[in-house]
């Protein structure tokens, strides 16, 4: 076909990378409902954790990992001084209020940093021979470790009778009360992980994209067109939406300008939301 | 009490400095765009996180029209029809596979960002980054007598009376029985059935409605700012126009507005002195409004009344 | 009804508040719009400066503000302007062309500045343009990019008020593409975020590069959000260029550079760009972008006794942690220096009567010499090939003065 081993490789890792930046989205969506417009902020955070952990002397990795744990604790105290609040009272509320959350994290990250970008390295320079060609190692370790995230994930929910509660609360909540869940802490659980994945993201994309005060909204808007067009009812949804977004336009751009490709999966998403509103990889 | 604050406007058009006028014609504008907001949402329960697609439409179709000389008695009308079948093929589309309200939003948003991209790469059309640039006021003809609003003065009545009267309007239709099937229309589709009207045509009819005044709202802001860009497309506007809805008060229409006033004035007049912490406090402000007065500035001003009319009655 | 009434008492009369706060804060007397400001405000000569502190351009707003800070400081301890102190009013237009205008105007109609500096994006510059020929106010905005200095309603003359302190694309390519290509060789490719500038810079690259014997074996253009560019670095790999050059500024550059990186594309081929590699962006890739070559008006590192001043009061008073650019310098500081040099010629602070002084006016400014063309309104400067090393923009080769043909590609009343 002439498409390429490095087109190939270029397509799953864009969707990995992707489908990670979401996943946190997802569980929030998922689970509570919320649209958590804070959730390219707290990639962001994720981002200039992993800056100040290795400026500090840390190793990377420990670093990211440090970086999801204090990103876990922001959304924790988000959770428990703002959203807790909101459950109720409807989706415009807590997207508004989240979106505040976003605002503030992003100025005051201006303040302490300033605007201008930040850098990292990558802990891995180096690059593999696959199948005869080149490729950077890091790109592939990033798409293997969103793979083992992401299969964590999968086996957490499905597996673990925590994952059971959150799947029972995600399904209806008043029947999970009505068994005696608690369900507050459910949520507060939730919004917790999905913070902390979110930051775990900022990590690891921290290497390869651009560090800045307010890069979360590019993240944010790809990542609401992925559960917008695969859905919330599972993680594959989360995947398959990822494979439309990242997937088709590294896909397109394999062969055709940049912006055309990013177009032709726009105009793909307002299709795929016609034909199947609750997204393509529902179950309706 | 609509009156009044007409009359309040055209006090302030004769009083305040001239170089303000544009300002202030301009937190009448985001007013205006804001009530139509909240008419689509506190009403009738439609959320749009694209609601800055109709608005940038306006502004591009009368900037680009006013430069290429064109009578804006024709220029208004076209521009506006543009986004009413625009607003009626998505509204068609998004209603009828019966999306919910989260995911019709989300479309939108999606469909904002298309147009943005559009702008920026339609170079020849639409000046690309750079957009419109350079747009004249509008001179309306008629009989032989030319109406030329380059005055700042001149252009501040003008959105004034223009502002009011789509006020008035939206107004005058939450007060009839329309404005009460819209209410239906949020809490119980099927309600609404019962009520004789046909959902499906109520949504259309209410985000034709919608979309026809926050294009409007994009046409009087482009003479002002003689520019039309594409982030007028963007996520930032369309976020701004449900925050002034949240906190000035769904469903109560002046609420929206005046808070659209307020937030568009205080960031211009503040910002330069508090700069850098600005921004900071206004998330911080608008995150405590929303949990503490779910029901906007709107309801604290009703609970102030109460409050007044009980110590009132006590002390009767 | 009587609810919705008191409820609105209480809206109406935090509204009559915030008008009447923004009526005292003006002052009540109506002021005429297009009044010259040619009465100097107590013994001040007023600039106004517009800078994006909020918004995408923002690393660009801080600069411009502290290069107008400094040169406040400065020119005020060397006597002001003809005697006159100069005074700075600094307002911030959030990168949004709206606010430009908005803020343009209030400098001018309320603050009564007498000079207009400053502005991020094209689209704020082309905002604030009919703003200040209309007023009749000079601006002269900091940031290069295409010619914007035609009149409004005429492209081949020149406007009267607006002049442009920075290098067109023109200017900057015309010497640097062949120098580049002597040295890596006659391959090129162009890789730019999709908006106007990036397409003005390739467009003329790609002729100089046909004009030079040169071949460009790849041109495209990727939206500024774009977060993978892994499709794109793999065609430049297959297609082995000598050259690639970049218009990707601010994010989109670094994310770019940052993967190309990892391809290593470095390895392979003279990278090199001018606004991808400016100092706004230097916190992000400076450190790895060792060795790369850029274009510029300016580098920190020049020897001339105005930049020496001005670089040891800089570090004095802001500390910098990355080297200095031309924002700050050219676009702010020796913007102001020359206005300063134009009403001392004039003798006056009028504008029709500066605005004269400036045309042809020579000046010696910490980028080197320059002088104002009489002819298009741009300031005719030196361009520099510089390389980045030892954390810092190291001068290769002084290019020559370059001047800009006429009113080419200007964007003005597009």
């Amino acid at each position: 076909m002439g498409f390429g081993i490095e087109n190939v490789l270029n397509i799953i890792t864009a969707i990995g990378v992707l489908a990670v930046v979401t996943v946190g989205l997802y569980i929030i969506l998922g689970l509570m409902q919320v649209i958590n417009m804070a959730h390219g902020d707290m990639v962001m955070l994720g981002a200039y954790s992993v800056v100040t952990f290795t400026k500090m002397g840390i190793n990377y990795w420990l670093a990211a990992l440090f970086s999801a744990f204090f990103v876990a604790l922001v959304g924790a105290i988000v959770e428990l001084c703002v959203v807790q609040f909101l459950y109720k009272t409807g989706n415009l509320s807590t997207m508004l209020a989240t979106w505040g959350i976003g605002i503030v994290l992003q100025q005051t990250i201006k303040l302490i940093f300033g605007p201008q970008g930040e850098f990292v390295d990558v802990p891995v320079t180096s690059m593999i021979n696959i199948m005869g060609i080149e490729y950077p190692a890091y790109r592939l370790i990033l798409f293997l470790l969103c793979v083992v995230i992401l299969v964590g994930i999968f086996f957490i929910l499905k597996k673990t009778k925590a994952g059971l509660l959150v799947r029972t609360t995600m399904d209806n909540r008043i029947m999970a009360q009505a068994m005696g869940i608690n369900t507050k802490n459910v949520y507060l659980f939730g919004f917790i992980s999905g913070s902390a994945l979110a930051g775990l993201a900022g990590a690891l994309i921290a290497p390869i994209t651009n560090i800045s005060p307010l890069m979360g909204l590019d993240y944010v808007t790809k990542s609401f067109l992925v559960v917008i067009s695969g859905g919330v009812d599972s993680m594959l949804s989360t995947i398959g939406g990822s494979f439309i977004i990242a997937g088709f336009q590294t896909f397109f751009n394999g062969f055709m300008g940049a912006t055309n490709s990013w177009m032709t999966v726009l105009v793909i998403v307002i299709i795929a939301l016609w034909v199947r509103p609750r997204g393509v990889f529902s179950k309706k | 009490m609509l009156i009044g604050l007409l009359i309040l406007f055209l006090i302030v058009g004769f009083v305040a400095p001239e170089y303000l006028l544009d300002l202030l014609a301009t937190a009448v504008i985001f007013g205006v765009f804001a009530a139509s907001a909240d008419f689509s949402y506190g009403y009738a329960g439609i959320m749009n996180l694209g609601s800055a697609l109709y608005f940038g439409l306006g502004a591009y179709i009368m900037g680009y029209g006013l430069k290429a000389s064109a009578n804006p008695f024709l220029l208004i009308p076209s521009a506006l029809i543009v986004s009413i079948i625009l607003s009626l093929v998505i509204g068609y589309v998004g209603f009828r596979v019966k999306a919910s309200q989260t995911h019709f939003g989300l479309i939108g948003l999606a469909i904002t960002l298309g147009f943005e991209q559009l702008a920026i790469s339609l170079y020849g059309l639409t000046g690309g980054s750079n957009g419109i640039t350079n747009v004249p006021r509008p001179v309306f003809s008629f009989f032989g007598l030319d109406l030329d609003l380059s005055s700042p003065t001149l252009y501040y009545f003008y959105v004034i009376v223009v502002s009011m009267g789509i006020f008035f309007i939206l107004w005058r239709l939450v007060n009839t029985d329309f404005g009460r099937a819209l209410q239906a229309l949020r809490h119980d589709e099927t309600k609404l059935e019962t009520m004789g009207y046909h959902p499906l045509k109520v949504k259309m009819t209410v985000n034709a409605i919608t979309a026809a005044i926050a294009s409007l709202a994009g046409m009087l802001l482009v003479c002002i700012s003689g520019i039309a860009y594409p982030s007028l497309f963007g996520v930032g506007l369309s976020m701004s126009v449900l925050i002034w809805v949240a906190l000035g008060g769904t469903g109560s229409l002046i609420g929206p507005f005046i808070i659209a006033m307020i937030l568009k004035l205080s960031e211009s007049m503040l910002s330069s002195t508090f700069e850098n912490s600005y921004t900071l406090i206004i998330g911080l402000v608008f995150v405590i409004m929303v949990i503490v007065a779910p029901t906007g500035v709107f309801g604290i001003g009703k609970k102030i009344f109460q409050y007044i009319k009980r110590t009132e009655v006590e002390q009767s | 009804m009587k609810k919705y009434r008191a409820a609105l008492k209480v809206l109406s009369l935090s509204l009559v508040l915030s008008m009447f706060l923004a009526g005292c804060g003006a002052g009540k007397t109506p002021a005429l719009s297009s009044q010259v400001n040619s009465s100097i405000s107590g013994e001040t000569v007023k600039i106004g400066v517009l800078a994006p502190t909020t918004g995408f351009m923002s690393t660009h707003g801080e600069a411009i503000k502290l290069g107008a800070q400094l040169a406040e400081e400065l020119i005020n301890k060397d006597g002001g302007i003809g005697g006159k102190k100069v005074q700075v009013v600094i307002e911030d237009d959030k990168s949004d062309p709206a606010v430009a205008t908005e803020k343009a105007k209030q400098l001018i109609n309320k603050d009564k500045v007498n000079f207009l500096i400053g502005t991020g994006s094209s689209a704020e510059t082309l905002a604030v343009v009919p703003v200040a020929e209309q007023s009749k106010i000079p601006f002269i905005y900091s940031l290069d990019g295409e010619c914007k200095t035609c009149a409004l309603d005429d492209k081949s003359k020149k406007s009267k008020y607006i002049f442009a302190s920075g290098p067109t694309p023109q200017m900057l390519l015309n010497n640097f593409l062949p120098s580049m290509m002597e040295k890596f060789g006659k391959k090129v490719y162009f890789v730019g975020s999709d908006y106007v500038f990036p397409h003005f810079m390739n467009d003329i690259a790609a002729k100089i590069v046909k004009n030079n014997g040169g071949q460009v074996v790849g041109s495209e253009f990727a939206p500024s959000e774009t977060t993978d560019y892994s499709a794109i670095i793999n065609r430049i790999n297959k297609e082995k260029p000598d050259v690639l050059f970049l218009t990707l500024p601010g994010t989109a550059g670094t994310t770019f550079v940052k993967q190309a990186r990892q391809f290593g594309i470095f390895d392979k081929m003279a990278v090199t760009g001018s606004a991808t590699f400016d100092t706004e962006a230097y916190s992000a890739i400076g450190k790895i972008s060792d060795g790369v070559y850029v274009v510029n008006r300016y580098t920190d590192l020049l020897d001339n006794p105005v930049n020496k001043t001005f670089v040891d009061a800089y570090k004095a008073k802001f500390k910098p942690e990355n080297p200095i650019g031309p924002t700050a310098s050219s676009g702010t500081y020796g913007v102001m220096l020359a206005i300063k040099a134009a009403v001392e010629k004039s003798g006056s602070i009028e504008a029709d009567k500066v605005v004269i002084a400036m045309e042809g006016l020579k000046l010696n400014l910490p980028q080197g010499e320059v002088e104002i063309d009489a002819g298009n309104h741009i300031f005719n400067q030196h361009i520099y090939l510089m390389q980045i090393k030892n954390n810092d923009y190291q001068m290769v080769k002084d290019l020559g003065i370059a001047k800009h043909p006429d009113f080419e590609d200007c964007s003005v009343g597009k």
